[in-house]
């Protein structure tokens, strides 16, 4: 008899116990009577399980609440990048309008509008990609 | 109220049927990131940061499933980072406080100091299978390992308690 017939046997009436399989098989009944180790573990297995199966949580008290809601309760204050980026984009789009219609006395206006804008939508989406995101219970939290 | 019912309220704007959620489960979930920390403070802010998640993420879960299934998986993560940047955070600022029960029997106190000596990987299995009472396929997607090892783990597990309650050591 090999060890590993002890864990496959072992292995199966737990799973068994356990309500995850059928019940053991005749060969298995067949190895746990004539294998004194797998007898004793057993015994131990049933001894364990109807002491865990009494078992409750420990209770603990905390007001976790108070914490959650805190954070939950937090709104971003700045505005996402679309609705920053949108004036911008409707004012580009005005400004190219106005070019096909109204003829520009000054022509180093034509490309002043579009790299400014090419500027500001750098810099804003950017700074957002960059910036290290906190916010004010988690900075509370570690005491800044 | 239940879990549904609190559930629905929260996702219709009212966030303090969430209330309803974070005191129920709470106590259950600080037992377990403590098995998976081994640090109160940790615990207490893994639990914190998880529920934070499952608030921001009812979207995504689905009625009828158990929340707290759904939930653990979210705390397991938290624990996971909590104890990754352990050492550069400050103590928690929630106090957690064990409630004194003269109800709880020694040999309950002996098992749940057994328990705390198993590895987290291990209190965890045994916690989950005989206290919440889940079933190879629940440990199995929430641990995300296969059904067969969740057996096999479950059995050294199990194997490993036997020790430490019969007075031995690991």
């Amino acid at each position: 008899m090999s060890t590993n017939d002890c864990e496959q046997v072992r292995l199966h009436v737990m799973a068994s116990a356990d309500h995850e399989a059928g019940p053991p098989s005749p060969r298995d009944h067949e190895h746990v009577s004539s294998c004194a180790a797998c007898q004793q573990w057993l015994k131990n297995f049933e001894s364990l399980t109807t002491t865990l199966d009494g078992v409750a949580y420990p209770r603990l008290q905390a007001d976790m609440w108070s914490a959650v809601e805190k954070q939950i309760h937090h709104v971003d204050p700045t505005p996402s990048l679309t609705c920053q980026l949108a004036p911008v984009i409707v004012m580009t789009l005005g400004w190219r309008v106005l070019q096909l219609f109204v003829d520009l006395p000054v022509p180093a206006l034509h490309l002043l509008v579009p790299v400014a804008t090419a500027i500001f939508v750098a810099w804003r989406a950017g700074s957002r990609l960059l910036a290290i995101e906190t916010w004010a219970p988690e900075l509370q939290k570690r005491g800044i | 109220m239940d879990d549904a019912a609190a559930i629905r309220a929260c996702r219709g704007g009212e966030i303090n049927a969430f209330r309803y959620i974070v005191e129920r489960y709470q106590s259950r979930a600080l037992v377990h990131a403590r098995l998976l920390t081994r640090n109160e403070a940790d615990a207490a802010d893994a639990v914190q940061d998880a529920f934070v998640d499952a608030f921001r993420g009812l979207a995504g879960f689905e009625a009828g499933r158990p929340f707290y299934g759904w939930f653990y998986v979210l705390l397991r993560n938290r624990c996971f980072k909590q104890t990754s940047r352990r050492g550069t955070r400050a103590e928690s600022g929630i106090s957690v406080e064990p409630v004194v029960e003269p109800t709880v029997s020694v040999d309950q106190l002996d098992l749940w100091r057994a328990i705390d000596r198993l590895a987290p990987s291990d209190a965890e299995l045994i916690v989950l299978k005989h206290v919440e009472g889940w079933t190879y396929e629940e440990l199995s997607v929430s641990l995300g390992i296969p059904r067969g090892t969740v057996m096999s783990r479950l059995y050294a597990a199990r194997q490993r308690l036997l020790v430490l309650i019969s007075g031995g050591s690991l």
